[in-house]
C-alpha cells in the first residue's frame, strides 16, 4: 500500500467523521440561541418541559424508524398504526380497564408492524409500498372502528401516562428517555443490533455471513409498529381520547428528525442520538416559530428549508 | 501504409502500484479481425479502452486511419468512429432495440423536435437485415433478449455509429457454442463490408476460427504480432504464459499422509452453470480449482456454501451427508466463503473493522445470549489482526478506507473467527497488489497447516500450480481433468480449460 494514501485515509477518517457527527447537534444549540435572543420566553424551564413533552411523540416514532431505515427500510405508516392503535387501546379500555386497554393498543401496534416486515421480506414487496399500504389501511380500519368520531370517555387514571408528571418533569419525557436507553442499548450492545447495521449496509454481506436477514428486518418493522403503538397510547391519554385523524403526517415528521440526525436513507449508517437531536429539532422550530408568532402556513415552509440546509450540510461533511 | 486502421504507438499506461502497459505498439490493418490475446492483468482490456478514450494514456500515440488522433475522452473514440463493446453491456434493459441504439441521439423531427419513431425502427431494422441474422425484432425489450442477441444490439448500436472499427471485449465468454458461431458470421460480414474488428479472447480455438492476426499481450507488454496462418496454439500458449514469474511462491506445506476427508462432493449440477462435479478435499489440503471466466468455479462455491441452490447431487461432511440452504447452515457446518465479489458478499463496507470481523461469529461465539460481551470481541479481533498482520489505523475505521490487501484479510479474518473446517477462497488475489499477494499466499499455508482444508479457486494459472497440492481443471461447467502441480505446466491447464465440450 502507498504510504501517501494510508495517510490521507486517516486524515479523512478522523475530520470527516466530527464534521457529520456533531454538526447537527451544533445546529440544534444555534437554533437554541437564535429563539432565545428573539424570544425572552423561550429558554425557561417551563417552555423547556414544553418543547421536550411535544418533541417525545416524534421522538418515539422517530427512535422506531431509526431501526427500520437503518436497516435500510422505510416506515411511511407509523401515523396511521398509531391512531388504530390508540383507538383499539381505548375501545378496550373502556370495557376491559387501563391496563388490558394498553396492551391491547401495544399488542395491534406490534402485529401490524410484523405484517409490514412479513410482506416486505416473505412477499418481497419494497418497503416503500408496503408501508404505504399499511397507512391507508390502518387509517382506513381507525376510521371504521371508531365510526369517524372520537373515543371519549376514558378511565381518569389512564390520564397519567400523558398528563402525568412525576417530581416537575412530565411523563412523557422521562417515557422519552427510558425508550431512548433501551433503544441505545439495543443498536450498540446486542447482536440484533449489530445485525441491523450490517443488514442496512449491505444485506448480501449480511445473509453470507449467517445473518438471518428476514427475521432482522421483521423485528426493525415489529419495533417500529410497537412505537407507534406507543405514542398512540400516550396521544390518546394526552388528548383523553382516541382521535380518529390522530398522527396524520407524523410519519414525515420522524423520517424528518431521523434523516436530520444524520442517518443514511440507504441504511446502515446513523447514529441514535443523532435522531433524538434531529426529533428536538423539529420540536424547538415548532414551539419556536409559534412563540414568535409566525403563522402555521409559513411554519411549514421554513421547516423544510432547514431539513434541506440540514442535509445538504450533512452531506458536504461526508465527502 | 494507408491500409492501417489503427495505430498504437508506444502507449504506456500505469495504475498505482502497477504498469498496465509498457510501450505497446500495434499495427491493425484495415479489415482485418485482429485478435488481442494474454492472461489476466495481461493488459488487453486496458488497451482497449485506451483507444475508445474510456482510460487516458500516459505516454504513447493512437493513429486512425494513418492520421494521429486525439483521443481524450470516452466521446472522442465515437468522433473517430470506433466503439468499444463491453463484456458488460451498457443497454438499458427495459428500453427496446431501436431505443437503445439511439439513446441519447435520438432522431427528431419538425420545429418541437419531437421523436421520429418512425425513422429510428426504419433505419434499426434496415442495420439488422443488412447483417442478415438473428430475425431481431427492433421493438423487443432488451431485457427479453438473450446474452447473443444483446450483443448484437451492441454491434448494431456501433454500425449506427459508422464505427469503421469495432472492439469486442471477449464476446464470445457466456455465449454457447451455437451462438459463438454465429456471431462470427456476423463478424465475418462486418469484415466483408470493411469493418476493422478487435477481438479480445480467452479460446485459443477461437482465434484460428476467425482471426486473422493475433497480438499478445503479457504484464503489459506487447510480445509478437503474428499472423494467425504463421503461428501455432502451442506458441501461442507458450507466449501469453511466458516464464517471467516476477515472484515466489512459499514453499509449500507437506500434505498429511493420513488426512480425513472433510468434504466430498458428489455428482452436483445446477442447470446452465455447472454439470456433475465430484470432488473430495482432506484435512488440511490444498485443492486447486482452475478455469477461465465463466466456467462455473463460483457458481459450485457459492453452491457449497448455500447461496446456490442445486438441482442434483450430494455433499458430505466428515462423512456425513448434509443439506446447506443458507450461509447460516454452512457455517454450523465449519464452511466459509471468501467470495469472489468482496465488497459485494464479503464486506459491510461502510461499517467498521471490528463489526466486520465479528459479524459471523457473534451468534456463535461472541453473543450467544443476545448481548455482545465487548471485551471478548476485542480480544479475537486482536488476535485476528496480529495472526493476519492487518493494518489499519483503528478497529473503528471503516472498511471502505482500507487497500484491496487488508480488506480482504479482513475477510479472511471475519471467517477464521468461526473456526472453519473448509474455506472456499474464490479468487482471493484478485485486484490486489503484489505483496499483497504474497502475504495472502502465506496465510492460507498457515491455515493448511492447522488442518483447515482449503477450496483455492483461481483463474491465475501460476498462482494455482504455486499453491495447491492438486489442481482440478474446469471448462464449461465441467470437470475436464485433475493434474499434480508437481508435473504439470500452465499450459497443461490452459488445455483443459480451454476444452470444448466433449459430449
Amino acid at each position: 500500500m502507498l504510504p501517501g494514501k494510508r495517510y490521507r485515509d486517516m486524515n479523512n477518517f478522523k475530520f470527516k467523521n466530527v464534521v457529520r457527527q456533531y454538526g447537527i447537534l451544533i445546529g440544534l444549540i444555534g437554533l437554541i440561541t437564535v429563539f432565545s435572543i428573539l424570544s425572552e420566553r423561550f429558554f425557561t424551564l417551563s417552555n423547556m418541559l414544553i418543547v421536550m413533552r411535544q418533541t417525545s411523540f416524534v421522538a418515539f416514532l422517530a427512535i422506531g424508524m431509526s431501526f427500520v431505515i437503518l436497516g435500510a427500510g422505510i416506515d411511511l405508516s407509523v401515523g396511521s398504526v398509531l391512531a388504530f392503535s390508540g383507538a383499539v387501546g381505548a375501545g378496550v379500555m373502556q370495557n376491559g380497564g387501563v391496563f388490558l386497554g394498553i396492551l391491547a393498543g401495544l399488542a395491534v401496534g406490534a402485529g401490524l408492524g410484523a405484517f409490514n416486515g412479513i410482506v416486505i421480506t416473505k412477499l418481497k414487496i419494497p418497503a416503500f409500498i408496503a408501508t404505504l399500504a399499511m397507512m391507508a389501511i390502518a387509517r382506513g380500519g381507525t376510521l371504521v372502528y371508531t365510526d369517524g368520531r372520537p373515543i371519549t370517555g376514558l378511565p381518569s387514571s389512564f390520564g397519567f401516562i400523558g398528563r402525568g408528571y412525576i417530581g416537575n418533569i412530565p411523563f412523557p419525557i422521562i417515557l422519552m428517555f427510558i425508550i431512548f436507553v433501551l433503544a441505545y442499548i439495543v443498536l450498540k450492545l446486542t447482536r440484533f443490533g449489530r445485525y441491523v447495521y450490517a443488514t442496512g449496509g449491505n444485506i448480501n454481506a449480511a445473509r453470507a455471513s449467517g445473518i438471518k436477514v428476514d427475521n432482522v428486518i421483521i423485528s426493525s418493522f415489529t419495533i417500529s409498529g410497537f412505537l407507534s403503538g406507543l405514542t398512540g397510547i400516550i396521544l390518546a391519554s394526552r388528548l383523553n381520547s382516541a382521535q380518529p385523524t390522530a398522527g396524520m403526517g407524523y410519519e414525515l415528521d420522524a423520517i424528518a428528525a431521523v434523516v436530520l440526525g444524520g442517518t443514511s436513507l440507504f441504511g446502515g449508517e446513523g447514529e441514535l442520538w443523532g435522531t433524538l437531536v434531529g426529533a428536538f429539532i423539529m420540536g424547538i422550530l415548532n414551539n419556536g416559530l409559534n412563540m414568535l408568532n409566525v403563522s402555521s402556513f409559513y411554519q411549514q415552509v421554513v421547516k423544510g428549508i432547514v431539513i434541506l440546509i440540514a442535509v445538504t450540510v450533512a452531506q458536504s461533511g461526508k465527502k | 501504409m494507408n491500409d492501417l486502421a489503427l495505430e498504437f504507438i508506444n502507449i504506456s499506461k500505469s495504475f498505482p502500484g502497477v504498469q498496465a502497459l509498457k510501450e505497446v505498439s500495434i499495427q491493425i490493418k484495415k479489415a482485418d479481425v485482429h485478435a488481442i490475446v494474454g492472461e489476466n492483468g495481461a493488459g488487453k482490456s486496458t488497451l482497449m479502452k485506451i483507444a475508445v478514450g474510456e482510460l487516458l494514456r500516459d505516454a504513447g500515440v493512437i493513429k486512425v486511419f494513418g492520421r494521429e488522433a486525439q483521443i481524450n475522452s470516452p466521446f472522442d473514440g465515437y468522433r473517430y468512429g470506433i466503439s468499444l463493446i463491453h463484456q458488460e453491456f451498457s443497454l438499458v434493459p427495459t428500453l427496446d432495440v431501436a431505443q437503445n441504439i439511439f439513446l441519447g441521439r435520438e432522431l427528431t423531427r419538425g420545429y418541437l423536435s419531437f421523436m421520429d419513431n418512425n425513422l429510428m425502427y426504419k433505419q434499426t431494422e434496415k442495420i439488422l437485415d443488412s447483417l442478415k441474422m438473428f430475425h431481431l425484432d427492433p421493438c423487443a425489450k432488451v431485457k427479453d433478449l438473450t446474452v447473443a442477441q444483446k450483443q448484437v444490439v451492441e454491434i448494431t448500436k456501433a454500425l449506427s455509429l459508422n464505427s469503421k472499427i469495432i472492439i469486442m471485449d471477449e464476446p464470445t465468454a457466456a455465449l454457447t457454442l451455437e451462438e459463438t458461431r454465429r456471431l462470427f458470421e456476423v463478424i465475418r460480414e462486418l469484415k466483408a463490408k470493411g469493418v476493422t474488428i478487435l477481438f479480445i479472447s480467452h479460446r485459443i480455438e477461437e482465434i484460428f476460427e476467425i482471426a486473422d492476426k493475433v497480438s499478445i499481450l503479457r504484464d503489459g507488454e506487447l510480445i509478437l504480432t503474428k499472423s494467425v496462418a504463421q503461428i501455432n496454439r502451442d506458441q501461442i500458449i507458450n507466449n501469453m504464459v511466458g516464464r517471467s514469474l516476477e515472484f515466489i511462491f512459499p514453499p509449500k506445506v507437506k500434505k498429511k499422509e493420513e488426512a480425513e476427508v472433510i468434504l466430498e462432493v458428489k455428482k452436483i449440477s445446477k442447470e446452465r452453470q455447472f454439470t456433475n462435479i465430484s470432488f473430495q478435499l482432506k484435512e488440511g489440503e490444498i485443492l486447486g480449482l482452475a478455469g477461465l471466466v465463466g466456467a462455473g468455479l463460483s457458481e459450485v462455491a457459492l453452491s457449497i456454501f448455500g447461496l446456490n441452490h442445486l438441482d442434483e447431487g450430494e455433499l458430505y461432511i466428515k462423512g456425513e451427508k448434509v443439506n446447506i440452504n443458507s450461509p447460516f447452515e454452512a457455517i454450523r457446518y465449519g464452511v466459509a466463503l471468501l467470495p469472489e465479489d468482496r465488497r459485494e458478499l464479503g464486506l459491510v463496507i461502510v461499517r467498521s473493522v471490528l463489526e466486520n470481523l465479528t459479524l459471523p461469529s457473534l451468534y456463535w461465539d461472541i453473543a450467544r445470549k443476545y448481548f455482545i460481551d465487548l471485551k471478548r470481541e476485542l480480544s479475537l479481533a486482536n488476535e485476528v489482526q496480529k495472526e493476519l498482520s492487518l493494518r489499519f489505523a483503528s478497529f473503528s475505521q471503516k472498511v471502505e478506507s482500507l487497500s484491496g490487501g487488508n480488506q480482504q484479510k479482513v475477510v479472511v479474518g471475519k471467517w477464521l473467527l468461526t473456526k472453519p473446517k473448509i474455506l472456499i477462497m474464490d479468487e482471493p488475489t484478485r485486484g490486489i497488489d503484489v505483496g499483497a499477494k504474497l502475504e495472502i499466499y502465506n496465510i492460507v499455508n498457515a491455515l493448511a497447516q492447522k488442518g483447515i482444508g482449503i477450496i483455492f479457486i483461481s483463474s491465475e494459472f501460476s498462482e494455482i500450480l504455486g499453491i495447491a497440492h492438486r489442481v482440478l481443471v474446469m471448462s464449461e461447467g465441467r470437470i475436464t481433468a485433475e493434474l499434480d502441480p508437481k508435473n504439470s505446466t500452465e499450459e497443461d491447464i490452459l488445455k483443459f480449460a480451454t476444452r470444448e465440450k466433449v459430449s
